[in-house]
């Protein structure tokens, strides 16, 4: 044993590149342990799939006359939904972390405190790239096809993995404060649930009632679906389901959106992991 | 692998002197008052510690004074952002200090329990401070409030020179903690997770792989350092957990209860390992449950009760006031009981009788250290045959009577600690 205790070993320099540096190390940790355990990835693969089949052949006849012209309509609703969905992963994955003891090492280090939230998003955006392309390709598969060009989809595909990332905050927090992982699960889904189905996810908003139409325009996650299908569709399609092409104004929203997440949720989730010990 | 002592850099040198009138560093007392008594100092205007830690010719930690640029750097700790780092020594300056870890006052209350109630120790740089205590005495708390992941809600802690309130990152990165529960990523293998701890201390990809190898190495667990730690033993667990907080060699280490729940040889084998790292220079601070263990790893040792400390001194010291060793007896005919009596009552420390602490046990309280050997005689001599016969330490509880005349309840589960410190 060469090593000794007064001897400092050669390190990198302190630097403002820490966080980032740090960042990478921890989401290189959760992706190792994705890579370990698929199974945890079933969330974004296998239930989307199942989303995706059962609601184009319950609803798409009865809500736009046929399962083709339902899926504009749904593939879009589905990336929305399950982004809000997948969210729950992350809370519980930090509660795991917390009860085992792992979160003790991360604060006893000389890293920022923020550096093991920020990994754990970091390693998450596998997921909601897998997430994306699986239901665009089970969309493909049952007829859907992308209306505008290539630009216009990665801008897309862009605003949902930024919206999935700020997003992520909210449940963070949840796992961050409950006491167990079944906890956390029940609380981030109590709340997706109307979160998901109060939007124009499934359906156009017109049928609701007034009080649940204001909410259901309100909610985020129809300014992302709007947006998703202002960007993606075919302009000539309804209104409801392309905007008419007009990405401008539900994007600026969903945009606003994220940062309200970020303001609200990523200073209350970093005090919560302060004081949680 | 073999330790080179040649490896060991020599300690820096100290600040001394002429840097006295830095406001970290303080002064270091020369001259007669080095000598000096408290009682000789009444009227010269020095406190009380200054006088301990120039008799004991220690560096003391002065006070900080607020600043606005020290406010500043409390606001920006507390979001710890980690991209500044508080330099407060001159680049130039190679600081020692004398005493590794100093707690002064610490209090900390949560919902229910006064978990710590002033409590103030000192750990001299090198050596280690026993922290011996029941459960939820707050042995985990201080720890945890000395390894900043708690804040004291009063009191002080100097940890390698710097205020754990308010250079947290500085302590950081000087100290090593293993916690009651081994903290390291189950689904990761041993070496994943060392390599982990060493680029999250800034290591290079490389460095930080070789560090890994070197302490899976030391401590055993290169046979099993490419599984999953889930695959590990509870002594294996503590190994990799204790290297963890190795791998950045700190200059202090904090063993929260490292042999709870190990089995007697593997509680030696941690001892061996406790008693390595020493070797190196590294300062220990360990909390623990048992007398025994205190005993053969610490210099000093305090104990705490509720939160508060009711007793500082070395073990040998508080063996001598807790008094007494036991000689238990275990005769293998219980008929000869009435001899076996008599020969404890004649080597038993005068004017205490035979306990029975459990049905056909013997046990006599000793203080003379020939005790054993004339109890082994006398036996051998009557031809009295003797199925278990042990010298024990005073025990915890024994500890704990003596010092506060009360009985302890018996130790609940380790749950407990966990609760309050969380």
């Amino acid at each position: 044993m060469t090593a000794s205790a007064t001897h400092r070993v050669e390190t990198l320099p302190n630097g403002p590149l820490d966080l980032i540096r740090h960042s990478w190390v921890l989401a290189k940790r959760s992706l190792v342990k994705t890579w370990r355990t698929p199974e945890v990835l079933v969330d974004v693969t296998l239930s989307p799939i199942m989303f995706a089949l059962l609601f184009t052949y319950i609803f798409g006849g009865a809500i736009a006359g046929s399962t083709s012209d339902y899926l504009p309509l749904l593939i879009t609703g589905l990336i929305g939904q399950n982004i809000a969905f997948a969210s729950v992963g992350i809370g519980i994955q930090l509660n795991a972390d917390i009860e085992k003891g792992i979160f003790d090492r991360f604060k006893s280090l000389p890293i920022s405190r923020i550096a093991p939230l920020f990994g754990a998003a970091l390693g998450d955006i596998v997921r909601y790239v897998l997430l994306i392309a699986i239901m665009l390709g089970t969309g493909y598969a049952l007829g859907y096809r992308l209306g505008t060009d290539v630009w216009r989809f990665l801008a897309g595909v862009a605003l949902a993995m930024l919206f999935a990332l700020c997003l992520a905050w909210a449940p963070m927090l949840v796992g961050l404060l409950a006491r167990n992982e079944r906890a956390v699960q029940g609380i981030v889904f109590m709340t997706l649930f109307p979160l998901t189905f109060a939007s124009n996810a499934f359906v156009p908003t017109e049928s609701m009632p007034g009080w649940l139409k204001a909410f259901a325009d309100g909610n985020p996650l129809s300014h992302l679906i709007q947006a998703l299908r202002a960007l993606w569709n075919d302009p000539s399609l309804p209104e409801a389901m392309s905007n008419n092409g007009h990405w401008q104004t539900p994007v600026a929203w969903t945009l606003g959106w994220c940062a309200i997440f970020v303001v609200v949720f990523a200073p209350l989730a970093i005090r919560a992991y302060n004081r949680r010990s | 692998m073999t330790r080179n002592d040649a490896d060991i850099p020599p300690p820096h040198p100290e600040v001394r002197g002429e840097s006295g009138d830095h406001p970290l560093i303080g002064s270091t007392v020369h001259g007669p008052l080095a000598h000096m008594d408290h009682e000789d100092a009444v009227g010269t205007g020095l406190d009380k510690r200054t006088l301990t830690a120039a008799r004991l010719g220690l560096h003391t930690m002065p006070a900080h004074e607020p600043t606005l640029a020290s406010a500043a750097v409390t606001v920006w700790n507390t979001f710890d952002f980690g991209a500044v780092r508080v330099r407060p020594f001159p680049y130039f300056m190679k600081v020692t200090h004398d005493i590794a870890v100093e707690a002064e006052g610490l209090v900390k209350s949560f919902k229910k329990t006064k978990a710590l109630q002033g409590v103030s120790f000192q750990v001299p740089r090198g050596k280690v401070l026993g922290v011996l205590g029941p459960n939820g005495a707050g042995k985990t708390t201080a720890v945890r409030i000395l390894a900043t992941l708690l804040r004291a809600d009063a009191g002080r802690a100097i940890v390698a020179g710097h205020d754990v309130a308010r250079y947290p990152a500085e302590v950081r990165k000087r100290v090593g903690l293993t916690g009651q529960y081994a903290s390291i990523d189950e689904e990761l293998t041993g070496r994943e997770n060392l390599r982990m701890i060493g680029e999250l201390l800034n290591m290079r990809v490389s460095v930080a792989a070789a560090r890994a190898k070197e302490l899976l190495e030391w401590f055993d667990l290169t046979d099993a350092a490419d599984r999953s730690a889930k695959t590990y033993s509870g002594g294996m667990r503590r190994r990799l957990d204790l290297a963890a907080s190795l791998t950045g060699h700190p200059e202090i280490v904090f063993l929260d209860e490292p042999t709870t729940g190990l089995d007697p040889a593997k509680r030696e084998d941690m001892w061996d390992v406790v008693r390595d790292i020493v070797s190196t220079g590294t300062s220990v601070l360990l909390t623990t449950q048992y007398l025994e263990e205190a005993d053969a790893l610490a210099d000093d040792i305090v104990v705490i009760n509720y939160g508060e400390v009711i007793a500082h001194d070395t073990a040998e010291n508080l063996k001598r006031i807790t008094g007494t060793q036991t000689l238990r007896v275990r005769p293998a005919d219980l008929s000869r009981e009435g001899q076996v009596r008599d020969i404890l009552l004649g080597v038993g420390t005068p004017g205490t009788s035979v306990d029975t602490p459990r049905p056909g046990d013997f046990a006599v309280p000793v203080t003379d250290h020939r005790a054993l050997a004339r109890a082994v005689a006398a036996l051998e001599a009557n031809d009295i045959e003797v199925t278990e016969m042990s010298l024990m330490l005073p025990s915890l509880d024994e500890v704990f009577f003596t010092l506060t005349g009360e009985r302890q309840k018996p130790p609940a589960s380790t749950e407990e600690t966990e609760e309050v410190a969380s």
